[in-house]
């Protein structure tokens, strides 16, 4: 009787802890994997998919830490594990991210002409472009605009969300934000929001910050 | 000047303030001095912007959060079957007797027999000794997994998926995600508030959950529209304010039957059997 009704509200404090915790991100889980597989329908598959797993491995979840993070590890996996079955896609994750991006540094009429462009109608037209423009990114870079421009995560989070390395993340998103600008510009040139202007400037090395601080340490 | 590419290079980065502090530092006394960096700075924050706006809040469509739980209720079942939670216990045990606990019905039902009318019948429960059938609905008999899972929803308390108990709000909330129409009950005794609903799985089919609560205490009422035709076979039967009221008893809880209108609803509570039998005997469909 008492080792009975010790499992019985064992599992019920079980459900009611994850229903506490894990629940509120559903909105959270939800966008990012719509970021992750674009369609509404394969988002809701996903998610379902991943909370399920989540209550079964409940235990391995440390009391205290970030929920959102452990939830969104396992969205994350479970979307690569999914389509890595797809033999085909074994590359959902890697490579799209090596295509090279300029440093991307816009002439100041662009930039001047997009954040100018900011009346009602500018606006729709300028997001529907950044979402048309997002559907081209991996999904790996969509997952990482989304993580940190809408979920606010460090880094460090994403990196361990995303199974890369801190370096991965700060390289990924930059190429991420500058092939949306590179889009975004073309589009703005072509509906007359931005005169055309070829982009004068061109980054000299060095591009990495250790590097820089070298070199600020050798000027000093 | 030199340094006006590498700002630019990582003014994400910066935003994002992720730069180590002396980088950091660098970067605002040179965006201090280099009003073309600042506009680069600035545009980055308007193109932020911009995404955010486009991407949008995204919200969870109301299914998948239905979705999810009754998910979670067929992982639960599953655990159990898998033998996590099965044993059998009977409630006559000495371990018992203490009246104690939230597990401990069994033994306060003597009083019943002043506010409750016995019928004849196999299997009356009021007398409180090892009555045929008392139990086996915990033993993996007919309709047993059934009033298990009622006793189960009951005692993990989920939390009620409507924003504000009113009848209406209850009964629209069920609309269209169980087949049959769900109209909360009224009670005609003591002070018994609806406080919640919920969409639950029992057994394999969807069944709505609704809270009450009872002078403080807990009670779960859950519809059925078709109940296995074993649920009522060996269970107690009584004769309370003029309604004939069957119940079961699962681990340690009382679980009364009522059918109304063709449709099959289950109680269970925190309260003591004849309080609970006298409650449900009063329970009518509301207007
Ligand atoms: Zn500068």
């Amino acid at each position: 009787m008492t080792q009975k009704s010790a499992k019985f509200s064992d599992a019920a404090k079980r459900r009611r802890d994850f229903e506490r915790e894990a629940l509120p991100h559903l909105d959270s889980l939800y966008a990012a994997a719509l970021r992750l597989t674009r369609r509404p329908s394969d988002a809701e598959d996903l998610v379902q998919e991943s909370m399920l797993k989540a209550f079964r491995f409940w235990d391995s979840f440390e009391a205290g830490t970030n929920a959102r993070a452990w939830l969104l590890r396992i969205v994350t996996n479970t979307f690569i594990n999914r389509h890595r079955r797809k033999a085909r896609e074994r590359a959902v994750f890697d490579g799209v991210l090596a295509d090279p991006v300029g440093e991307g540094v816009m002439s100041r009429a662009a930039m001047r002409g997009l954040k100018n462009a900011d009346s009602e109608a500018d606006r729709r037209l300028l997001a529907g472009e950044i979402q048309a423009a997002m559907e081209k990114l991996a999904p790996q870079q969509r997952l990482m605009i989304q993580l940190s421009d809408m979920e606010g995560l460090t880094y460090k989070e994403i990196a361990n969300v995303v199974g890369c390395p801190v370096g991965t993340v700060m390289s990924g998103l930059h190429r991420a934000r500058k092939a949306l600008q590179k889009h975004l510009i073309a589009q703005a040139i072509e509906f007359g929001l931005v005169a055309p202007e070829p982009s004068t400037e061109v980054a000299p090395s060095p591009v990495s910050l250790e590097d820089f601080r070298r070199q600020k340490q050798a000027q000093s | 000047m030199s340094s006006c590419s590498m700002v630019r290079r990582h003014a994400g980065t910066y935003l994002d303030g992720e730069l180590d502090p002396t980088t950091q530092l660098e970067f605002e006394e040179h965006l201090d001095g280099c009003a073309e960096c600042q506009e680069c700075v600035a545009f980055e924050v308007a193109f932020r912007e911009r995404v955010h706006e486009a991407l949008g809040d995204v919200q969870a469509p109301a299914s998948l959060k239905q979705r999810v739980l009754l998910d979670l209720d067929e992982a639960e079942v599953q655990h159990k079957r898998s033998g996590a939670l099965i044993r059998i216990w009977s409630p006559f045990s000495k371990a018992d007797d203490s009246g104690r606990g939230r597990f401990s019905r069994g033994s306060i039902l003597a009083a019943a027999a002043a506010a409750l009318l016995l019928f004849g019948g196999s299997a009356i429960g009021l007398g409180g000794s090892g009555t045929a059938g008392v139990d086996s609905a915990g033993l993996g008999l007919g309709g047993s997994s059934l009033l298990e899972d009622v006793v189960r929803l009951h005692s993990s308390a989920l939390p009620s998926d409507v924003p504000e108990a009113r009848q209406e709000t209850v009964a629209r909330y069920f609309q269209g995600k169980v087949r049959f129409p769900v109209r909360p009950m009224r009670f005609d005794c003591g002070n018994v508030r609806l406080v919640g609903a919920r969409l639950s799985n029992i057994r394999d089919r969807r069944a709505a959950a609704l809270y009450y609560d009872a002078n403080g205490q807990r009670v779960t009422m859950v519809v059925l529209d078709s109940p296995p035709p074993a649920l009522f076979s060996g269970a107690a039967r009584v004769l309370a304010r003029g309604h004939e009221v069957y119940y079961r008893d699962v681990h340690g809880y009382t679980v009364p039957i009522r059918r109304q209108h063709g449709l099959t609803y289950l109680f269970t509570g925190d309260l003591a059997r004849p309080a609970l039998l006298d409650l449900v005997a009063s329970a009518h469909v509301g207007r």
